[in-house]
């Protein structure tokens, strides 16, 4: 070959290049693509995003022993297994066969009598759709269970033989009965379930003794308290997930937000530190607080308007290991799951998630706000709040390692803060003010719903300890108690 | 003669007086489970104690025992009577189960405690409300029955059941007719 014409054929081809790589970069800048899309799947997400149905799981499990015998324990392994021990989970599973089921409607109080019998109940703190539950935990779901819209509480009773499911309906404030007749090959002959022997070996191997609040105290409440709690939480330093000054790290976290689009988006700081991404006239914001959250904002575009509850919350759980993970930025490990659900925010179709934190299979609550908050509406993430916090892991595995603490009497909290409790009561409007201490007490007393240990992060950004505390619920108010000397430490109102 | 009679008004003042002081109960300590001459069907026993003020308690469970055959043992308890919330049975032996002490610093709390592996009988509560010097100045008794716990008979809180079958058919007219 020729030398002039070896050079041509250089050119023809450098020609080529330069004529695909305009039109490539035209599409991409014309056609708003980020070049996010062209990254490997593994590039794109940050971390793999958790099993939604692991985040899918009841406040407490509650089981009665009969003879005035409860607990209440943490839904943990208990409530669903991976290795081969028995499960809440499992023994659904095996609830059926579908072709004869029935499903009725009952009365509040026949739901009452079934519970006094020995019984095991999940309670969520939210109403899951029933086709989303049924299949996300495997639960063969004939026609007739269509009447039944959702599930906030589920259990097995022995008050009737055979196998029996109960199911409160929160959201149709109904309580459902679901009986499956017994198949030949049934385990026990009486149902297709191991329910029974599954309370038997919870029973077997030891629990905490919980009695009604009636019990202890004298007046009418069936919420179940412990008589003892030993517990080895300690307070531990946490940081923020981020902090002003650490622009390099705020910038390639925004950047996950905006990709491609990047380059175009305006960065405004303000006085106060909070940094601010805008793209065109507000699109997509990001807003970088001071606190160490951050919010995300974007404008709906999409017009899905059928998408499901599981739908949506897989959408949910990919954003945020996208968008930041589901680990503090610098790497802490926590458990997440599904705290609460709110749907059609803001009056859009769809559903406001939001996410706990688990540490060492302990709940952080919040006392302002909560770990997570995002919205997904139309099948689209329009809003997205993440306020997580880093601490050293370590450090929590050498304080749960130290041995156990006798917890306050949750029963004396109650007895020695009925006067705190009622206060913000009273400021919430949800009781009157009486000069009549022990009718504020009975008032008190009557009114608790949920007590419970955790660790709880305060609002006051003073505040750099993650507190042990108990945690009682009243109507909508959590109010956190020092764990071992019950003295008050806040409170949060949904 | 004088001296005497003021010595024996004396001792029987400090008699009478103590007795009289035992057999009363404290308003501020009030036991609120188990109710009382209330009967349990459970192996453990709840006790709450309310407190009404700044005091120390001494909560004692005895068994209340009786011979038969010329040895002690459990009272049948559904062979018990009572008048007025007495037991009317004198020949009962208190045999020690479990006692403790409380003291509460606060206008109010409650003193808990569960006792496990009861067996069916007659149980006696007894709370003393102690001084500084750990004596008891008032006293007063409950007794709870015990019982087994017989096999939970099937409840009757339903209709039978009906056949999946016709279930569906009702559906399927709830469907087309509503409800």
């Amino acid at each position: 070959m020729s030398k002039p014409k070896a050079i041509e054929r250089v050119k023809n081809f450098s020609l080529v290049v330069l004529f695909l790589s305009t039109v490539l970069l035209l599409y991409f800048f014309w056609g708003n693509i980020s070049f996010d899309g062209l990254k490997t799947p593994a590039e794109q997400t940050a971390g793999d995003p958790p099993d939604t149905v692991k985040m899918l799981v009841p406040s407490q499990i509650i089981v009665n022993f009969g003879a005035e015998n409860y607990t209440v324990l943490p839904p943990g392994e208990l409530w669903q297994n991976l290795t081969d021990r028995d499960s809440f989970v499992e023994e659904l599973a095996r609830f059926g066969p579908v072709e004869n089921v029935l499903v009725e409607e009952i009365t509040y109080e026949q739901y009452r009598q079934v519970r006094e019998f020995r019984s095991i109940w999940a309670e969520f703190d939210y109403d899951i759709p029933f086709a989303d539950f049924c299949s996300s935990f495997h639960m063969k779901k004939p026609q007739s269970y269509d009447v039944i819209e959702s599930v906030t509480k589920i259990g097995y009773s022995t008050a009737e033989k055979g196998d029996s499911l109960y199911v409160v309906d929160g959201k149709a404030q109904k309580t459902f009965r679901i009986v499956a007749a017994a198949t030949k090959d049934s385990i026990n002959k009486t149902g297709n379930t191991e329910f029974p022997a599954f309370i038997d070996s919870i029973e077997a191997n030891g629990y905490p003794a919980y009695y009604p609040i009636s019990s202890y105290l004298g007046v009418s409440n069936n919420t179940l308290v412990p008589l003892s709690v030993e517990a080895n939480l300690q307070s531990f330093s946490f940081l923020q997930d981020t902090y002003s000054y650490q622009t390099e790290k705020i910038n390639t976290m925004a950047e996950r937000f905006f990709g491609g689009n990047f380059d175009f988006v305006r960065r405004i700081v303000e006085e106060s530190g909070t940094v601010i991404y805008m793209y065109g006239y507000g699109q997509n914001v990001l807003i970088v607080n001071t606190d160490g959250s951050m919010e995300y904002k974007e404008e709906q575009v999409s017009g899905i308007t059928d998408q499901s509850f599981s739908g949506a919350l897989e959408t949910a759980v990919k954003f945020v290991a996208d968008h930041g993970s589901w680990k503090s930025l610098e790497g802490a490990e926590m458990t997440p799951y599904l705290k609460d659900v709110i749907p059609d925010p803001n009056g859009r179709k769809g559903y406001r998630f939001l996410f706990g934190m688990e540490i060492n299979g302990t709940r952080l609550h919040y006392e302002k706000g909560a770990p997570i908050v995002i919205d997904v509406t139309s099948g689209q993430v329009t809003y997205y709040k993440r306020h997580l916090i880093d601490f050293d892991e370590d450090d929590i595995k050498v304080i749960e390692t130290a041995s156990g603490e006798e917890a306050f009497s949750a029963v004396n909290l109650i007895a020695q803060n009925y006067k705190y409790i009622y206060d913000i009561l009273l400021q919430a409007g949800e009781v009157k003010a009486t000069a009549d201490q022990a009718a504020m007490f009975e008032k008190v007393a009557s009114l608790v719903n949920k007590m419970e240990i955790g660790y709880v992060k305060l609002a006051d950004p003073k505040v750099t300890e993650i507190q042990p505390a108990w945690i009682l619920t009243v109507y909508d108010t959590d109010v956190y108690f020092n764990l071992y000397s019950a003295d008050p430490i806040g409170y949060s109102r949904e | 003669m004088k001296k005497m009679v003021i010595v024996l008004v004396v001792v029987l003042s400090l008699m009478f007086g103590t007795t009289v002081a035992h057999a009363e109960e404290d308003p501020n300590v009030v036991l609120v489970n188990p109710a009382s001459n209330s009967t349990i069907y459970s192996n453990n026993l709840l006790i709450s104690v309310k407190l009404t003020q700044p005091k120390t308690i001494k909560v004692s469970v005895f068994e209340e025992k009786q011979i038969v055959n010329g040895t002690l043992s459990a009272v049948n308890v559904n062979t018990l009577t009572t008048t007025k919330g007495s037991i009317n049975n004198a020949s009962l032996t208190s045999v020690p189960v479990t006692s403790a002490t409380f003291t509460s610093k606060n206008n109010l709390s409650f003193f808990t405690k569960q006792v496990n592996n009861l067996k069916p009988g007659l149980y006696r509560i007894r709370i003393d409300t102690l001084d500084g010097s750990l004596n008891a100045v008032y006293t007063s008794d409950s007794y709870v029955a015990v019982k087994e716990k017989t096999e939970e008979a099937e409840a009757k809180i339903f209709e039978t059941p009906q056949s999946g079958t016709m279930q569906f058919l009702q559906n399927l007219l709830k469907t087309i007719f509503g409800d």
